[in-house]
């Protein structure tokens, strides 16, 4: 059954996003981690909207929201450069991790 | 006038922020202000005495507000000759801490007296409600204002002292709350009401009311307290200024007396009656290990802090024998206490001001330097080791015929200790009344304070020739509940 | 008709009035009192409702009891923290105000639906919206750190929530949770399941998701602190009662084991932190976790008691916490500093301030007569009824550690005979004044907010 190849990939993409979001310590490759999770969401939201087209338009609003993020997210990461000359998620210690 | 009981809580409730108003404008007139408003509660509380009908032993002037409704919650009032003896002693002492205010407490009087007004209006609530919700609600707002009076107006180690006391009695009460949720929880009907629920407990298995018991045991214990639960007393009493000390001895610990009777006799009968030999055996410890300790004591108050711990063991003692006779007694030993409690600190708190130190060692001579306030402490002394015509002595006396008849052996060893307790009152005064006097007084005007105190000398002499005029009010309710 | 839609409205025009106004007009006040007003008129408008007892329920909007509830929390949450912001603020007052009220918007709409889809869309507007706010003194590099960490955790939470949602469209193609609750989930529910435990718990910050809190709450403006606990975070809890009562009910054995658990650490840790933290916004926060695992033991028990107690803790931190981060913002204004031990001789200094921080502490810490009793009292009262007294007996004995760490900061108000000079500006004084009033109403028992909130739990099941 082709639906379970689409599960596999999906649950594929988690964990690799999943690892990423664990072991990076760079804002901008944990934002492309948690991008992974979004999108294997994704894939599993149109692949299994065989019944309604509620999977379909619910991917398309996840998309949409995760630009909005990602938006902000580079946004505060520039800012955050500008102050400091660097971005590293270890080397961000005004506050404790 | 139905509304007496909600009167008697409001009174000092409202009176109390009149009287911090009343402070941001002069704070001299604070003193005035409170004490006019706590003399006022007492001839309220006179007008109640009228009103109640001593021959029952049943709630009377009962009020019932609606409340909580969707959880079975009421605003529920009522007096029996347990709670009147008990309002009265905190209204007395209301006064009695006042006049002891008058010249020591010098700083932040603006809120000290609505604070100690507030503390009155907590204790007088919790023991005239009648629904478990409020009356918990009351009993923890007593600790609001003593850890406030502690803190603020104590000794030296007063925020330790301060935070140890309102921690220890917080938790006790939680496991309190515990158990009062489990009677709830097992009534058919969804209420709150003590008279209720009173009748409802009565069918629990006696398992069950043991394991509600060990909830309600955790709460009494530690506010009585009762060895080894006692920890926290020492260090709040030394640290607590002396009105502190009196509100604390004299009424503060007899909430946990008072949970005892109301939750743990009248509710779970059949778990005191399981229960009996251990609790027996507690009181005779805490009795004992409560007379070697305070015979230890250098310092005059802990050694009074110990003997208080001493005379509520006789309290679970009586009660825990589950005759009329024990029971009765406990009460009136509550009562005694509350009084001679009082007295003891409040002269130990003078006689420290006067001489500038507590340590029993350095006190010798004091008859000469101080013969008013060392009459005083002999008085007090003597009234606390049980001397015969003093209301002390009644109390044991009554405890002791009602506990035989139940343990032959234990109540001698109950007796054994009043040797102890008597053998370290007068060592005390041995040591501090006689010999060479290294001590210089300053003579300081107590003309308050004595006034203040004739009340209790009055009240343990009258008590103890004339025992009647207190067992009128407890014995109809000894009765009824014993005939349950 | 749609009359039950204006409050939504409401915050929807708001926010774009305030940007458009400031086209023209550049002012503080205008933006300032639009969202205080727009705020009050929604909450009445609420009540309206309430009082009219009319319910919606079309598209994805499911305007009910409980959604009322919780929106009127979240409600005023932001007026306490509209109320005092512009203490704080420099410039960008119009931006300031506008990302509240949509953040407002967002977690009204995350609760006010029975939709996964529209949840996922509001919390997602609501924190999209927080992260700027966070971030809002720019130059600030805490303020930016602080807003990094808040958006990486909520990133992941959200992505994690989403792909358990995705799990549940695999087996049930519908994300209403009606229909959820009627079909079996097959053997993804398990996976599904710790998908949507793990993205709501970074949401509630339970530990073992707490570690982004501490940091957020510190690094944040103090009013951001304030909202951030007695809205923001409520919103993950309100998300919670939504999907697992009602969608998960066949898997309840499941679920309330693993909350039952992260309530327990949830308590637990957050009060041991706590306990050594010097800088009060950093002790509040951690209390604040653990005040979080209270609302827990609301879901570890599931039962509607259970669930109203959850409600009605809800209610309790939200006035009490949100009102105390705003306090210490204004202490700290004009002391310029946070630690707990430079509070010495405060009570002195602004007695109102202090009573009304005292107030809230004590609240917090389950003392009655005030709001926290009750709340307390109705989660162990749940508790026990369901035979999880050793639930109730952690809870009791965290409750009374808590008051260990609260104490002190009393203590430090208090019992110290220094002076310090701090004049607090009004908006404090009035939040101030109104956080006796209310935790003091609230804890007294109230009937009708207790019944509300019986009923409101009655709607999810």
């Amino acid at each position: 059954m082709i639906a379970f190849h689409f599960l596999i990939t999906s649950i594929g993409l988690v964990l690799i996003g999943l690892y990423g979001v664990i072991t990076l310590r760079h804002p901008i490759k944990i934002l492309m981690s948690i991008e992974l999770i979004l999108n294997a969401a994704n894939i599993n939201l149109v692949a299994f909207s065989t019944e309604n087209l509620i999977g379909q338009g619910f991917a398309s609003l996840v998309i949409a929201i995760s630009a909005a993020e990602v938006c902000v997210g580079l946004a505060i990461v520039y800012n955050l450069y500008r102050l400091k000359k660097d971005i590293d998620v270890m080397e961000v210690n005004a506050l404790k991790w | 006038m139905n509304q007496l009981l909600s009167l008697l809580i409001l009174i000092p409730l409202v009176g109390g922020v009149i009287t911090y108003l009343v402070g941001r404008f002069n704070k001299e007139a604070t003193k005035y202000s409170a004490l006019s408003i706590s003399i006022i509660t007492g001839i309220l509380f006179l007008l109640t005495l009228t009103k109640f009908n001593i021959k029952i032993g049943k709630y009377q002037l009962v009020e019932e507000y609606s409340w909580l409704n969707s959880i079975g919650s009421q605003i529920l009032l009522g007096i029996d000759g347990l709670s009147a003896t008990l309002v009265g002693l905190t209204i007395l002492l209301t006064i009695v801490a006042i006049g002891m205010s008058w010249k020591k407490i010098k700083k932040k009087k603006k809120s000290y007296y609505p604070l100690l007004l507030l503390l009155e209006a907590g204790l007088i609530g919790v023991f005239l409600s009648l629904d478990f919700i409020i009356f918990f609600i009351f009993w923890e707002i007593t600790l609001i204002p003593m850890f406030f009076i502690i803190a603020i107006w104590g000794g030296e180690r007063r925020l330790y002292a301060s935070i140890k006391f309102f921690i220890y009695t917080h938790l006790s009460s939680l496991f309190l709350l515990i158990s009062i949720i489990a009677i709830y929880l097992h009534s058919p009907i969804q209420t709150f009401s003590i008279p209720v629920l009173t009748e409802i407990t009565q069918t629990f298995s006696p398992q069950l009311q043991l394991m509600i018991f060990i909830g309600v045991f955790i709460g009494f214990a530690v506010k009585m307290p009762i060895v080894p639960f006692h920890t926290w007393l020492p260090d709040a009493h030394v640290e607590a200024p002396t009105p502190g000390s009196v509100m604390l001895a004299g009424v503060l610990l007899k909430m946990g007396g008072y949970v005892l009777i109301r939750v743990g006799y009248m509710m779970l009968p059949s778990a005191i009656d399981l229960a009996m030999p251990i609790l027996a055996i507690i009181s005779i410890v805490t009795m004992f290990y409560a007379g070697f300790v305070a015979m230890g004591q250098e310092d005059l108050k802990s050694l009074i802090a110990y003997s208080s711990v001493g005379h509520m063991g006789i309290v679970l003692f009586g009660v825990a024998s589950m005759t009329v006779y024990g029971i009765a007694g406990g009460i009136y030993q509550m009562i005694s206490h509350g009084l001679i409690s009082a007295l003891l600190f409040s002269i130990c708190g003078m006689i420290k001001k006067d001489v500038g130190t507590r340590k029993i060692s350095k006190l010798s001579g004091l008859a000469k330097e101080t013969p008013t306030l060392t009459g005083i402490l002999v008085f007090g002394s003597f009234a606390g080791l049980g001397l015969p015509s003093l209301s002390g002595f009644i109390a044991e006396l009554t405890v002791f015929i009602g506990a035989f008849s139940t343990w032959e052996i234990y109540t001698i060893l109950a007796i054994i200790s009043l040797i102890v307790t008597a053998s370290y009152f007068i060592w005390m005064l041995q040591r501090t009344i006689f010999g060479e006097s290294q001590l210089n007084s300053k003579e300081i005007n107590w003309k308050i304070e004595i006034t203040s105190l004739i009340p209790l000398i009055i009240l343990i002499i009258i008590f103890g020739v004339y025992p009647d005029l207190l067992f009128d009010y407890i014995n109809p309710f000894v009765k009824l509940i014993t005939s349950i | 008709m749609y009359f039950e839609l204006t409050p939504y409205l409401i915050m929807l025009i708001v926010p774009l009035t305030v940007v458009a106004i400031d086209l023209v007009i550049n002012s503080k006040r205008i933006p300032y009192l639009l969202t205080i007003i727009g705020i009050l008129i929604s909450i009445s408008l609420f009540l309206d409702i309430l009082l009219s007892g009319t319910s919606f329920n079309k598209y994805m909007i499911s305007v009910n009891k409980f959604s009322i509830y919780l929106s009127i929390i979240f409600l005023i949450g932001g007026i306490l923290t509209a109320t005092v912001s512009n203490e704080f603020l420099e410039s960008a007052h119009a931006e300031f105000y506008s990302l509240l009220s949509f953040s407002l918007l967002g977690m009204m709409l995350a609760v006010s639906t029975k939709n996964l889809i529209m949840i996922y869309i509001g919390m997602e507007l609501a924190s999209l919206s927080l992260i700027p706010l966070v971030s809002f003194f720019k130059k600030k590099e805490k303020s930016t750190e602080a807003a990094l960490k808040y958006l990486i955790l909520n990133g992941i939470s959200s992505a994690l929530f989403i792909y358990g949602i995705s799990l549940f469209y695999v087996s049930t193609s519908t994300t209403n949770l009606i229909q959820l609750s009627k079909i079996s989930l097959g053997p993804l529910s398990l996976p599904a399941l710790a998908f949507v435990v793990v993205g709501i718990g970074f949401k509630i910050s339970a530990v073992p998701f707490h570690f982004w809190a501490p940091d957020t709450f510190e690094g944040a403006p103090t009013p951001i602190t304030s909202f951030l606990s007695s809205s923001s975070k409520k919103m993950g809890f309100g998300v919670a009662l939504l999907i697992f009562p009602m969608a998960l009910a066949s898997y309840q054995a499941n679920w309330t084991t693993v909350f039952a658990i992260l309530a327990v650490g949830t308590m637990t840790l957050g009060n041991i932190a706590a306990i050594k933290q010097e800088n009060i916004k950093r002790m509040l926060a951690y209390s604040s976790i653990s005040q979080s695992g209270y609302i827990l033991i609301g879901l570890a028990v599931a039962t509607k008691i259970g669930l109203a107690g959850s409600l009605i803790q809800i209610l309790a931190h939200n006035l009490g916490s949100g009102a105390a981060f705003i306090l210490i913002g204004g202490i700290a204004l004009t002391i310029n500093t946070e630690l707990i031990e430079e509070f010495k001789g405060l009570g002195k200094s602004s007695p109102l301030i202090a009573l009304a921080l005292t107030i809230c502490l004590l609240s917090l810490g389950g003392i009655p007569p005030f709001a926290g009793f009750l709340s307390k009292f109705i989660l162990f009262l749940s508790a026990i009824e369901e035979n999880m007294l050793w639930l109730a007996v952690i809870g009791i004995i965290n409750s009374a550690i808590s008051i260990y760490y609260y104490a002190n900061v009393i203590k430090n108000m208090y019992f110290y005979d220094k002076q310090i000079k701090s004049e607090i500006s009004r908006p404090f004084k009035i939040i101030a004044v109104f956080a006796i009033l209310s935790l003091i109403a609230v804890g007294l028992g109230y009937d009708p907010i207790l019944e509300l909130a019986i009923e409101a739990a009655n709607t999810l099941t």
